[in-house]
């Protein structure tokens, strides 16, 4: 095996960094990593300039058409700096992604471009309050209406709709022959009469929005892929939403956190220890995710390599979070970042697929064949 | 950053894995290892090897470990890594080159006596060279029983001396101790006279030879220990599919396969830690922490995997009927061969300390 770091990463991250740290991106950034100010897009536009916010998308939608293996290195670099970066995996990798995947000429030149740019976002509108990780169950409904839809229904706990232009929005269409057929898949403007956003305070400092849908009309250009069959393409893209590599870069901010404070409380053998294991951890999880990074620049990542990519990514990113507090007692909760980020760090474990349900296709893959060590 | 197995270790580990299966006998898996030229994989071609480099020696090693048989390979090759670092003016380098030819050619098997396992290299061996004789213990030598020369660690603190010497050299004694694995025996020296001939380096000379060639040891240790935990939770996956309890398969309860899931998925991290430790060896570019990091961490999981997978198969899993208790009673020797897992965190945790702080 081969882990060198490529060329092409090795000069986009120059080319971020350099962004990064000039006087408007330091700025940015530092507003940021503060958490005096919880809006990227500012930071992202400055990167969208230089076609540094998707560079693995086609040149023509504004990316560099370069491998998401290289691409994430610039991600990386956004989390280290401790960006808030739900923005970025929401909007860019998960419904970029899949709109890369499934959308059409129109629709990508519509929504990608401007995305790649800064200037737009979408929001992923999935979960219901009686729907969760089992998403067949969303009750949101799209009525066909003349030439397009009319879409009912109420969105909760999600992310970012409150910075976001689109929101991509699952919704009964038909009744199909099992609980999986008639889902569609819309791309809802945010500004169309009928839809209300309204914060809900969670402990995190990202707080989630409810999007109440009421009666709002979308044309049939709306749909993303195709009508009723919703769900064999929301299973292509669980991958885009569980490579780990949000949660690894979160992780290696947080463990830098945890390390400046060990560093200022005294390092026993103990502390360095706990460490030492968090650091293997973290390395391991980055090399799963980029094992998932590969093969999907070669086309399509396993189930089982994104599984695993995704859980145990996860549970790094928790345990390097709560690592401060549990290594060096307490006290050091005040420490700037650390309390936040234990606040933030219980959703990794649940945003983009439980640990539970992410290990439930793990194990469909491993436990049940002849080879449960699978390929490496 | 790619990753990707190359063509090449998967041929290698095909060929190995064929080469195990079925083992019988004592010196089967050596035998066939020594058909498909094994020994010769990590070897610089300089020496008649094939200069293959430390990952393709992991997935040798993960074989190993999946057919529980670390003996004679792993502290042969820990012997030839010493070996090749012998100073080519010095009194040994006859020997050194006379014993490379020997475990290139499949005709010498090595057991290395060093302190007790789990210890701190740094007291781990009181020898007494008074008078120019050697008197001591050595700590357990996996395979010793079987092995045609020992390599001798006395003294591995800031000092070391490494040497060379037969069997059956006048003023060693092997004392069995099955404890620690089919033919382990501690090394008695007992006015033992060890010519300056078998000596492969001494002082800061020997420490620094020993301390080089235990940072890649200890990446194969680690790629053996992921083979155990990987040939462990096999076992376990395989009863869990075929047991029935209350109407079901035990793989088809939640708790079990959760269980076996998340040992499964620790495993795929430990393997590729341990592959990018081993790389980073053959680059150049390795950290103090990458080989004490991969070994600690494959060395708890095969001792987690092994447990479970124990556990999973009930009162079966005691029984010398069912193969699993052989990880389950091996991981507990392997996992603290080349130092415990408490300890290498620690030295692992300094050396992350000192990137840190030291100069960027």
């Amino acid at each position: 095996m081969n882990f060198a770091v490529s060329s092409e990463a090795g000069a986009l991250l120059a080319e971020a960094r350099a962004v990064l740290s000039s006087p408007a991106g330091e700025r940015l950034v530092a507003a940021l990593a503060a958490r005096r100010d919880r809006d990227p897009r500012p930071l992202f536009r400055l990167l969208g300039e230089r076609a540094l916010l998707a560079p693995h998308w086609p040149r023509d939608l504004g990316g560099r058409g370069c491998r998401l293996t290289d691409a994430a290195a610039v991600f990386e670099e956004l989390g280290r700096l401790g960006v808030p970066d739900a923005l970025h995996v929401i909007s860019l990798q998960t419904v970029g992604g899949l709109l890369l995947m499934a959308g059409t000429p129109e629709q990508r030149r519509r929504y990608l471009a401007p995305m790649a740019r800064g200037d737009a976002y979408a929001a992923v509108l999935f979960t219901e309050r009686a729907a969760g990780s089992d998403l067949a169950a969303v009750e949101t409904t799209a009525s066909a209406d003349g030439d397009g839809f009319v879409l009912s229904g109420s969105k909760t706990f999600n992310l970012v709709t409150g910075y976001t232009d689109h929101g991509l929005c699952l919704a009964r269409s038909s009744s199909g022959s099992s609980r999986y057929d008639g889902l569609t898949l819309f791309m809802v403007p945010l500004d169309r009469p009928g839809v209300r956003v309204v914060a809900m305070e969670s402990i995190a400092d990202d707080w989630f929005h409810e999007v109440e849908l009421d009666d709002v009309r979308v044309d049939a250009g709306a749909i993303v892929g195709r009508p009723g069959s919703a769900w064999p393409l929301l299973m292509r893209g669980l991958s885009l939403e569980r490579t780990g590599l949000d949660c690894c870069a979160r992780a290696r901010h947080w463990l830098d956190l945890a390390w400046r404070a060990a560093e200022g409380h005294g390092c026993d053998a103990g502390v360095l220890a706990g460490l030492s294991r968090l650091e293997a951890r973290l390395d391991a999880a980055r090399l799963l995710t980029y094992r998932v990074l590969t093969r999907m620049d070669a086309g399509a990542a396993p189930d089982d390599q994104v599984a695993a990519a995704k859980w145990y990514s996860a549970e790094v990113a928790f345990a390097a979070a709560a690592a401060a507090p549990e290594l060096l007692g307490g006290r050091v909760l005040d420490v700037p970042g650390l309390e936040a980020a234990y606040r933030e760090a219980a959703g990794l474990r649940i945003a983009g697929g439980t640990a539970e349900i992410v290990l439930e296709t793990f194990a469909a893959m491993r436990t049940a064949g002849a080879d449960p060590g699978g390929d490496l | 950053m790619r990753i990707t197995t190359e063509p090449l270790e998967l041929q290698v580990r095909g060929a190995v894995r064929d080469a195990l299966t079925p083992a019988h006998g004592p010196d089967g898996p050596w035998a066939r290892l020594l058909e498909v030229g094994a020994q010769r994989f990590g070897l610089p071609a300089e020496r008649d090897g094939f200069d293959l480099g430390q990952g393709v020696q992991a997935a040798v090693c993960e074989e190993l470990g999946r057919a529980l048989a670390g003996s004679p390979y792993l502290d042969t090759m820990l012997a030839a890594d010493c070996l090749g670092g012998v100073a080519a003016d010095g009194l040994a380098a006859a020997t050194a080159a006379a014993r490379l030819a020997l475990i290139a050619g499949g005709r010498l098997r090595v057991a290395v006596a060093a302190g007790e396992p789990g210890g701190d290299p740094a007291d781990a061996l009181r020898v007494d060279r008074a008078g120019g004789v050697w008197n001591g213990v050595t700590g357990p030598a996996r395979g010793a029983a079987d092995a045609e020369e020992l390599l001798l660690v006395l003294d591995t603190g800031a000092t070391a001396s490494l040497a060379m010497v037969p069997r059956d050299e006048p003023g060693l004694a092997l004392d069995p101790c099955p404890a620690f694995g089919p033919g382990a025996c501690r090394v008695r020296l007992d006015r033992a006279e060890i010519g300056a001939g078998q000596v492969l380096a001494t002082g800061a000379a020997g420490h620094a030879l020993f301390a080089g060639a235990l940072e890649r040891a200890r990446v194969r240790q680690a790629a053996y220990l992921c083979g155990m935990a990987l040939g462990a939770l096999e076992e376990a996956v395989r009863h869990a599919g075929a047991r029935r309890q209350f109407g079901r398969r035990l793989v088809d309860l939640q708790v079990v396969q959760h269980g076996l899931a998340e040992l499964l998925a620790r495993l795929d991290a430990a393997r590729l830690r341990v592959r990018h430790a081993a790389w980073s060896l053959d680059s150049g570019v390795a950290g103090a922490a990458a080989a004490p990091e991969s070994l600690a961490m494959a060395a708890e999981l095969a001792l987690d995997a092994s447990r479970a997978a124990l556990h999973v198969h009930g009162a079966r899993g005691m029984a010398a009927e069912w193969p699993v208790h052989g990880y389950y009673r091996w991981a507990i020797v392997e996992a603290h061969r080349l130092g415990s897992p408490r300890r290498l965190w620690e030295e692992a945790g300094r050396a992350r300390l000192a990137e840190r702080t030291g100069p960027a």
